[in-house]
């Protein structure tokens, strides 16, 4: 394992991220997108949303990442009686000291895997959410900041399934990319059955980066380059969302900004050190679809149609936004 | 649509591209706007047509044409189809009409239909040619017109609603508003002109599925103002066919009577030939003679050539006896500007020498004529006889018209009575055929007549057709050709064999000398018609009754004693006698069409002319987009080698050329996904796809990425080159001539239309 560095250069950047994505892809069969985006968002210090029918791997993906990186992880299986203090810690009296000691919650981890979050009840919810915005937890008066980096990821069943509480738009905010696992193919599917048959492959999962390696690369990636034109181009597209006849919701400046900062870590990943406007195009629905509501007109009644014509309507307002092609930063 | 092809991901949620119930409804749309701008722009001919019934026919046309079109759009979405059901309706239509009879079920033509569209098209181009304007709308026009507007509505509905191009449909449609500013400028009616243009601009904007209508007037306006502003810069074209430095100079073709009065009338003379005798005397120089009188027109007979009629030995001057006194004279001549295809020599001449074309003959008039080169530049020698025929000898050839002269006295059906009653009236009093005529040329000469050269023009009796005779006898005015016609017509009435000769009167004496010989001076002025009259014994005999030009021969003139004074026109009417003889009508009766596809076979040199300036103006207009594109390439490439920006440059060349090349391309696309469209769509080879990988890397540094990399200008010219050629030969030939004649970059920047098509 490679020693911590100051910086990462690219080559070791690559090598480290592609180390990552074999390892996790060891455990999710056929799912390349899924998990690149997943990595994306670990990279931009986001958090990610998995949305998806129950037994597709949404949890599994979210172990695989978390066994990938040496850090410190942690897991809430939401459930509707789950209290905040069990998500965030417990001040308890300790006789022998004769003082309130603080117990910290799941929540003090880099890596926090939120299970089922939409089965907890919404003071639940927001108890997470708060501190995934804020980086710190505040109990009794007194804040405790969280661990660096820090990334959520929580995985939801649609909403139409039973005995869910659907998260409000603002805390859906919060996430910076929202994916769909979606159904294996076939041949993933075969493969996935054969792979399963003598252990899970999760266990033989070792990291392949140490925290500090992560943050160096997170660091890496915040020093990718956007030009004036990309950076105009995102604006573009969330002011089109605000206009749009067929959106009741727009997407928010904070859209705007986790846009361009997915579209960073993209650009890393794709071995660039700036962001094309192709960053930008490929992100726009991951980092918008959950964001958006679509006007009464479009909405359907269920959530699965409605996230169809919601990435259609991005789909639409991206194809008809004008890419600014400028002379460059230098002639 | 053929046009479309697979696109980049962005391009699948366009959402500007109209649906196929909306692109239904705006052809529909389209074609009805078409329909009225044909039917505003039609009216642009009445400058030049007689009537208005010739606007229902072609209003009818174009009606049937584009409904077929229109109808056969719904049925199919092939581009193809309606151009080819609207040729089929209109080929079933002018059957139907015109050849209705030799037709099977009326309107599907056999062989002998397209025979009769063809004599129709010789008939038409020959009252075309014959007719002064506005003309009398015959059968054969009528076709043409028709057949002439079906074509134009077949093209400008293929431009405007197959091809979604309608600011494209002002090219037909201008071709009609042409036509009048054509013949003359002033001829062109600006009323109808602004209509036209009103009617185009409600087109452009029935064209566009979202309409931008401050685009569309500012278009429409700019396009007016070239549209006005052409006319006037391009050179009118009966200048450009007399001004004799590019076309071959005066009289060029058709038929010469038309265009004598423009040259007559002509404010600056120009110098046609120049000449001298060997007597020192003035001489009138012939080019042709008129034989066939229509209702319409006097019409010279076909060239007819006969290699054996060399100049060097020219046959015996036609029905000249040995009794009568001539004498010998010779001319040379120096030809400077004539396009005629006929030598200007006087008559009878008996020998030419000198000439450098081929020139031959003609055994019944003496006239020579080349079949391949026109009279200017020819320098030659030319030896005639001076025939001086006594009064007697004229008197003596009393009226026997030999079998072979009774063309001459072809008179067509339907004369004004007019004619025939004022040359009766004229000459009663004379005993002889000779007395008649003299008395005919003094009633013109020292008559009630004036000489004008524009009263014709202005009263609107210009040309030589029967009508306008009747019409010049009544008003008693105007220029050479009136008063030569009315004699020979009115010649014919009387039984006197006639034609019509036209060439040069003697012109001015110069100064200077050559060889010492008088030098004459022939110019656009000294355009002359006169009338030959037939006696046998003497032959052609010609006479002057236009007042106040050329010189009356010693023959005909009444101081030369034994020449029959006729008695004043004022003099006491005398009951008018029956002709003892009957004017024998025509003896091989005179087919009108007959004569006309004659007219038609001489007017093809000119109509040639004619058709190769359309086609060049034409063609130059079409050329424009082209080289707008070439030099705006040329300039991209070029800046782009010595280093500006790819991304300005070449890409952006790039860029248009898809668009040109109907290559799929989004204007919002990214370049990377442009770059694969335009990969999967020109299916490029292995080294070429590295080189726009190469292209595409530059493009995104420069615009995206800190600092835009080094490297050479030229190489990357040569690759922008490269992309280009690869593309151009993926698409098919239709493809790419449509790109460079209708580049669509251009036309969707003038439109300001952006299509999926």
């Amino acid at each position: 394992m490679a020693q911590a560095t100051d910086s990462v250069d690219f080559a070791s950047f690559h090598a480290l991220t592609g180390k990552i994505l074999r390892g996790v892809e060891t455990v999710i069969d056929g799912k390349r997108e899924a998990v690149e985006l997943a990595l994306t968002t670990v990279l931009a210090e986001g958090h990610l949303l998995i949305e998806d029918v129950p037994g597709v791997g949404k949890t599994m993906l979210a172990k695989a990442l978390a066994r990938s990186i040496d850090c410190t992880v942690s897991r809430i299986q939401f459930t509707p009686d789950l209290l905040p203090s069990d998500v965030t810690g417990v001040s308890v009296f300790n006789q022998g000291r004769g003082e309130f000691e603080f117990k910290r919650g799941p929540v003090f981890a880099n890596l926090v895997i939120g299970d089922e979050i939409n089965r907890a009840s919404p003071k639940t919810q927001s108890a997470l959410l708060e501190s995934m915005e804020e980086g710190q937890v505040s109990v009794d008066g007194v804040t405790y900041p969280l661990a660096r980096p820090f990334t959520v990821v929580a995985t939801q069943n649609p909403v139409e399934m039973e005995g869910t509480y659907p998260l409000p738009e603002a805390q859906r905010d919060r996430f910076m990319v929202r994916i769909s696992m979606g159904y294996p193919d076939d041949l993933a599917e075969l493969a996935m059955l054969k792979r399963r048959e003598l252990s899970s492959p999760l266990d033989a999962l070792t990291p392949v980066v140490s925290l500090q390696q992560l943050s160096d690369m997170i660091a890496m990636v915040r020093g990718i380059y956007v030009s004036e034109a990309v950076e105009q181009y995102a604006v573009s597209i969330a002011q089109e969302t605000r206009r749009d006849r067929e959106l009741r919701l727009g997407a928010s400046p904070r859209a705007t900004l986790h846009l361009v900062r997915a579209a960073k870590a993209r650009a890393a990943l794709d071995g660039r050190e700036f962001v094309l406007p192709d960053d930008i195009d490929a992100l726009a629905v991951p980092v918008l679809g959950h964001r958006l509501i679509a006007s009464a007109r479009v909405a359907g009644a269920g959530s699965a149609f409605q996230s169809n014509s919601l990435a259609d309507i991005i789909h639409r307002i991206v194809a008809a936004t004008p890419v600014p092609l400028g002379a460059g930063a230098s002639a | 649509m053929p046009g479309v092809r697979p696109v980049g991901s962005k391009r699948g949620h366009a959402h500007n591209l109209p649906s196929p119930e909306e692109a239904r409804r705006t052809s529909w749309r389209v074609s009805l706007a078409l329909l009225v701008c044909f039917l505003v722009t039609l009216p642009a001919l009445h400058t030049i047509l007689q009537g208005f019934g010739w606007w229902f026919a072609m209003a009818g046309t174009v009606l049937a044409v584009l409904g077929a079109a229109a109808l056969a759009r719904v049925l199919s979405v092939r581009r193809w189809v309606p151009a080819i059901s609207g040729s089929l309706v209109l080929l079933a239509l002018i059957t139907l009409f015109f050849s209705g009879r030799s037709a099977f079920l009326f309107v599907i033509p056999t062989f002998e239909s397209f025979g009769v569209f063809g004599d129709l098209g010789q008939a038409g181009a020959a009252s075309i040619a014959g007719q002064s304007v506005p003309a009398d709308v015959t059968l054969g026009i009528a076709f043409l017109l028709c057949l002439g507007v079906g074509v134009l509505a077949i093209a400008a509905d293929f431009l405007a609603v197959s091809r979604r191009l309608p600011a494209l449909a002002a090219l037909p449609l201008a071709v009609i508003l042409a036509i009048p500013p054509f013949i003359g400028i002033e001829l062109s009616d600006v009323f109808v002109f602004l209509l036209a243009a009103i009617a185009w601009l409600v087109l452009l904007r029935a064209g566009q599925p979202f309409p931008q209508t401050g685009r569309a007037i500012g278009l429409g306006a700019s396009a007016l103002i070239v549209a006005l502003l052409v006319p006037i810069a391009l050179p009118r074209v009966d200048d450009s066919l007399a001004s004799g430095d590019s076309f071959g100079g005066y009289l060029a073709g058709v038929n010469p009577v038309l265009s004598l009065g423009n040259d007559l009338r002509r404010e600056l003379p120009r110098t046609i030939l120049t000449y001298s005798t060997l007597s020192g005397a003035p001489t009138y120089l012939r080019l042709v003679s008129l034989q066939n009188f229509t209702a319409e027109t006097w019409a010279p007979d076909p060239p007819e050539i006969d290699r054996d009629n060399v100049p060097s030995r020219v046959g015996p001057p036609p029905g000249l006896s040995a009794d009568v006194r001539v004498e010998d004279e010779t001319t040379w001549v120096d030809v400077q500007n004539l396009g005629s295809p006929w030598l200007p020599v006087p008559y009878p001449a008996t020998l030419v020498s000198g000439l450098s074309g081929d020139w031959f003959w003609n055994a019944k008039d003496l006239t020579f004529t080349s079949p391949n080169r026109a009279a200017r530049g020819e320098v030659y020698k030319a030896q005639s006889l001076q025939v001086e025929p006594t009064p007697a000898q004229l008197t003596a050839a009393g009226r026997v018209v030999p079998e072979e002269y009774s063309a001459y006295l072809a008179l067509p059906d339907g004369m004004p009575p007019i004619i025939a009653a004022e040359a009766e009236q004229v000459t009663a009093a004379a005993t002889s055929d000779y007395g008649k005529a003299v008395a005919l040329q003094e009633f013109f000469r020292n008559g009630a007549f004036t000489y004008s050269e524009t009263a014709p023009v202005d009263e609107g009796y210009d040309g030589t057709g029967m009508e306008v005779l009747a019409k010049f006898l009544d008003v008693r005015s105007g220029y050479c050709i009136h008063f030569a016609s009315a004699m020979a017509v009115m010649a014919r009435t009387l039984g006197i064999p006639s034609r019509v000769a036209v060439g040069f009167l003697p012109g001015d004496k110069q100064v200077a000398t050559v060889d010492g010989r008088t030098q004459y001076r022939v110019t656009t002025l000294n355009v002359h018609t006169w009338p030959e009259l037939y006696f046998e014994g003497i032959g052609w005999t010609r006479f002057e009754p236009t007042p106040g030009r050329g010189f009356v021969p010693t023959y005909a003139d009444e101081a030369t004693p034994g020449v029959p004074t006729p008695p004043a026109p004022s003099a006491a009417p005398t009951p008018t006698p029956t002709p003892t003889v009957a004017p024998p009508r025509s003896a091989a009766p005179v087919d009108p069409t007959g004569s006309a596809a004659d007219a038609a076979r001489q007017s093809a040199a000119l109509g040639w002319l004619w058709a190769a300036l359309v086609v060049f103006g034409v063609l130059i207009l079409l050329l424009i987009p082209a080289m707008v594109r070439g030099v705006q390439r040329a300039i991209r490439l070029r800046r782009l080698a010595r280093g500006a920006p790819l991304v300005s440059t070449g890409w952006r060349e790039l860029m248009q050329s898809a668009t040109d090349l109907a290559v799929g391309v989004s204007g919002t696309a990214t370049p990377r996904d442009a770059a694969s469209v335009i990969a999967a769509s020109a299916g490029l080879r292995a080294d070429d796809q590295a080189v726009l990988d190469r292209v595409l890397e530059r493009v995104e540094r420069e615009s995206f990425s800190r600092t835009a990399p080094a490297g050479a200008g030229i190489e990357r010219a040569d690759q922008v080159r490269r992309i280009l050629q690869s593309m151009r030969s993926a698409t098919g030939w239709r493809t790419r001539m449509a790109a460079t004649i209708a580049p669509r970059s251009i036309w969707r920047r003038v439109t300001g239309v952006s299509r999926g098509d």
